[in-house]
């Protein structure tokens, strides 16, 4: 199972900081939102479209990550024209489109490890409230790794069910597959703790 | 562990309706579990952590969504709401299945729409009353989605005991 969507690459959007990137986006979330003029709102959307370029990202990729939203911004579209006018559904659609696709720039061209020493270093303020950030990066770390299995858990609950003669109707099969995840948590957690990382 | 299964969740196919802007999805079953079972400290607790995941970029929501994308859109408001209601629904959580219908109908619908509803009309930039009639249309879905996850927690607690807390 293939998880991630980062896109290899060596552009400076590939080299710059998550931090840095992270910054950049939420100022840009920030003027996206204030601006209304026409030609400011156009400039904005069309630099996202550059950077696009520059990061080294197909049109195909774009596609892909405004694909699952086109229902939502048309509906939004046909909305916001009766309520705000032909400018003012085109302003808000526009911005989400644009919101969406530099945050996804974002995603793409950020390696996850990358983006986990971020966090690691984001959550370093929050130590002061008991939060050890190394637990924090290493709980996401664990879980990213889970989700092959459970899915495996969650396959082997349906088929047999299949065997038993039943349908295939996921609800009864979710009971002795948390069950299972449950008892499988248990010894995983005694296993960690096992080996030295943190008390209970 | 219970961070990974509502990831697992998402792997159910959503259901396309694809004239309101959020789609539906079996995920906030995940989310009323968690809170049920595992009480109102590692409920929420466990849907942070996989906010966290989706975060970092992984497509682990339903239709394979993920990225920092998902949080800007207009029901993003939903995804911070589940962490409302696994919170809600840990601390309504129970031992008899009254009660834990109750907990989810109120934790698990009540809890995060009013997270979600309220972030939709600010981000569509629509009115309150026409982001809850929005919302209306997969309140049926999630009636029978809190029905379902008050059932399966009563199994789940009889078939394996754990604290609540």
């Amino acid at each position: 199972m293939s998880v991630g969507v980062y896109q290899p690459g060596n552009s400076c959007f590939h080299r710059a900081t998550p931090g840095l990137k992270l910054a950049a986006l939420t100022i840009y979330a920030v003027a996206l939102s204030v601006v209304e003029q026409f030609v400011f709102l156009m400039g904005l959307s069309a630099l996202v479209l550059v950077t696009w370029q520059i990061a080294g990202l197909t049109w195909a990729q774009l596609s892909a990550n405004l694909k699952p939203l086109i229902w939502i911004l048309l509906a939004l579209f046909g909305f916001q024209l009766f309520v705000a006018g032909f400018w003012g559904a085109f302003d808000t659609v526009l911005t989400l489109a644009a919101l969406v696709v530099a945050a996804a720039l974002v995603s793409h061209t950020t390696r996850t490890d990358d983006m986990l020493d971020t966090l690691t270093a984001t959550f370093s303020p929050f130590a002061r409230f008991g939060v050890k950030p190394e637990d924090a990066a290493f709980v996401l770390v664990f879980t990213v790794r889970l989700v092959p299995f459970v899915s495996i858990v969650g396959r082997e609950a349906i088929d047999a069910r299949r065997a038993r003669g039943a349908g295939r109707n996921p609800v009864p099969a979710l009971v002795p597959m948390v069950i299972r995840l449950m008892r499988e948590t248990d010894a995983l957690s005694e296993a960690v703790v096992a080996r030295g990382f943190g008390r209970t | 562990m219970f961070a990974a299964l509502i990831a697992a969740l998402g792997l159910l196919p959503p259901i396309p309706v694809p004239i309101i802007p959020v789609p539906i999805t079996a995920q906030s079953l995940g989310v009323m579990l968690a809170g049920a079972l595992l009480g109102p400290k590692r409920g929420p607790l466990a849907v942070i952590i996989f906010l966290g995941v989706v975060l970092l970029g992984f497509p682990l929501l339903s239709g394979g969504r993920g990225g920092l994308g998902v949080f800007f859109g207009p029901s993003a408001g939903f995804l911070l709401g589940w962490v409302a209601g696994a919170f809600v629904v840990g601390v309504l959580t129970a031992q008899s299945l009254s009660r834990l219908m109750a907990a989810c109908l109120v934790g698990g619908i009540g809890a995060v729409y009013v997270v979600g509803v309220p972030w939709m009309a600010l981000v569509a930039d629509i009115s309150l009353t026409q982001a809850l009639i929005a919302s209306a249309a997969f309140l049926a879905g999630d009636l029978v989605k809190a029905v379902l996850a008050a059932i399966s927690a009563r199994a789940i607690q009889r078939g394996y005991p754990l604290g609540t807390s």
